[in-house]
């Protein structure tokens, strides 16, 4: 439906008014004939035509005001839940629906408000228990930062404790360090001596070896002597046989110049010199084979000197070989053990700079020790602080509960639709 | 009285030259089966065959010893022979007889025992047949 305003109803209403005032004016005159008559029943009837459409006019627009004025009043006392009629379509309707809208913006701020409100209090209500834990955690910070403080107290002062004897261990590795390099120094002397002694062992070993050379050398004299001997020997053994045949020869022959009597005794006499010479070259064969014996005796007890000698020198010369063997090996380990110990030096040397550097870490470690316990004596100050601060915000949290209190209360003065 | 004086396991033996044919060495001897002890075997020389006694096995009923000599004295006497073993030839003795006995020899401070062929063939022959053990 189009809009109307009232100044145009008013026209509009004032227009057919007059219509029905003409129209009636003009019946009367047409049926009277009397015309001040006339004019005076149609004046008196225009009068209370106009008397009465004013009258309608200004009921219809007052009763409507008044409407609103009650809505209002009830509004101001607190009761939204009035809803404003809405029939027309003039300016009146325009203030009917701004007042509508105030209304229903009033419903929501307080709706809203109320919202806010318990939201508020909720908020409280939590932030309190918020509170109450983050004081009770403050509470267990500061026991923590008390125990912190007092560990850090024993760190500290194990640390220092643990630094002396670092310190203590570090002048104990200096001396091992020391003493190293004097082990080191008598090795090394002791692998030259060894070296020495492996040098004179050789040396004496290839002097053996001549000296075997030349007891070969030596013997080999000796063992042709012993062969030509052999041969001797045999040659002696050879004369033996033959003065022994001679002798049996001999024998034989004065046996037959025996037997033979008077005419045999020359012959007799004959073979008893040559049984003498048999006897005697017997003789001289046997002393030959004994001179021959005894050289051959001596030649084998030579021999066997010389090869006790040699044996000697051989094992001498095997001793040597087991001594220079020994002090290879003797070098070898001294070697090993000089490599090792420089090995060991050297670690003792690193573990010498690992340990300063403990002692550097340590001493960081009681600084750090310190200012842990420096921090933590501010932690418990500054825990301490944060819990005044949290006993103030308690108090701003229950002023805002009491605000929020009075909101609601306020919002409560308030009737809304659906309450 | 001529004699030839030997040794033969340690004792000192004589015999007459008379019954002697021949002193030999190195003369092979043939070992005779189931011969007792001291009859050492049979000897083949120049045609004729001696038998090989062993008077220190015989007389002394012990063991023979082996010597390193191989001496036989070769004895020949009424077609019969004997060959004696003996280790050593001492040498030529003369005795002298005393009333058909001779005297006594020594060599050594020990007695020379005289012996016959006739003696040694009669200690052979009365020796145990087979070989038997001493």
């Amino acid at each position: 439906m189009g809009r109307t305003s009232i100044k145009n109803k008013l026209i509009l209403s004032f227009l057919a008014f007059l219509l029905i005032l003409l129209s009636v004016v003009g019946f009367v005159n047409f049926w009277s004939k009397d015309f001040y008559l006339a004019q005076a029943i149609s004046a008196a009837m225009a009068l209370a035509s106009g008397i009465i459409f004013g009258s309608m006019f200004s009921e219809s627009i007052v009763k409507r005001l008044q409407r609103l004025s009650n809505v209002a009043t009830e509004i101001s006392g607190g009761d939204l839940s009035k809803e404003i009629s809405m029939d027309s379509h003039d300016e009146i309707r325009d203030l009917e629906e701004v007042f509508a809208k105030m209304v229903n913006d009033l419903r929501v701020i307080l709706s809203e408000m109320n919202q806010v409100a318990t939201q508020v209090q909720q908020t409280n209500k939590h932030l309190a228990g918020l509170i109450g834990e983050v004081l009770s955690k403050s509470h267990e910070i500061d026991e923590a930062a008390s125990t912190i403080a007092r560990g850090s107290e024993d760190q500290t002062m194990i640390v220092q404790k643990t630094a002396i004897i670092v310190d203590k261990g570090l002048e104990r590795m200096d001396e091992m360090v020391k003493k190293s390099a004097q082990t080191v120094s008598k090795i090394a002397e002791a692998q030259s001596k060894s070296e020495a002694g492996e040098k004179s062992a050789r040396e004496t070993l290839k002097y053996l070896d001549g000296v075997l050379k030349q007891m070969a050398e030596y013997a080999e004299p000796v063992h042709r002597l012993s062969r030509e001997m052999e041969k001797i020997k045999t040659v002696v053994s050879v004369m033996d046989e033959l003065s022994q045949k001679t002798d049996l020869l001999s024998l034989n022959a004065s046996i037959e110049a025996t037997r033979a009597g008077e005419s045999g005794k020359g012959f007799a006499l004959v073979a008893n010199e040559i049984r003498a010479i048999s006897e005697n070259s017997r003789q001289s064969t046997k002393e030959i084979g004994r001179i021959v014996e005894n050289v051959f005796k001596n030649k084998i007890a030579a021999i066997e000197s010389l090869e006790k000698s040699e044996e000697s020198i051989a094992k001498g010369r095997e001793t040597i070989r087991s001594i220079v063997s020994t002090f290879e090996d003797t070098l070898s380990g001294v070697r090993d053990i000089f490599s090792e110990v420089g090995e060991v030096e050297k670690l003792t040397i690193e573990q010498v700079n690992q340990m300063k550097g403990i002692q550097g870490h340590f001493h960081e470690l009681s600084v750090l020790a310190r200012e842990n316990f420096v921090l933590t004596q501010k932690t418990t100050i500054g825990t301490k602080g944060q819990e005044e601060d949290l006993k103030r915000i308690v108090n701003e949290i229950k002023t805002l509960e009491t605000l929020s209190d009075k909101m609601l209360k306020t919002q409560k003065r308030f009737k809304l639709p659906g309450n | 009285m001529e004699t030839l004086v030997f040794k033969r396991s340690g004792l000192y033996l004589g015999i007459e030259i008379e019954f002697i044919r021949q002193v030999v060495d190195d003369v092979a001897i043939a070992p005779v089966p189931l011969a007792p002890p001291g009859y050492t075997g049979l000897i083949y020389h120049r045609g004729e065959l001696f038998e090989v006694a062993d008077l220190g096995v015989i007389i002394k009923k012990e063991k023979a010893v082996k010597s390193k000599s191989a001496l036989k004295i070769l004895l020949k006497w009424n077609q019969k022979g004997i060959a004696l073993a003996a280790d050593e030839i001492i040498g030529l003795k003369s005795l002298k007889e005393n009333n058909n006995e001779p005297e006594k020899l020594t060599f050594e401070g020990k007695t020379i025992e005289i012996i016959t062929p006739e003696g040694v063939w009669k200690m052979l022959s009365e020796l145990p047949y087979g070989p038997c053990q001493i």
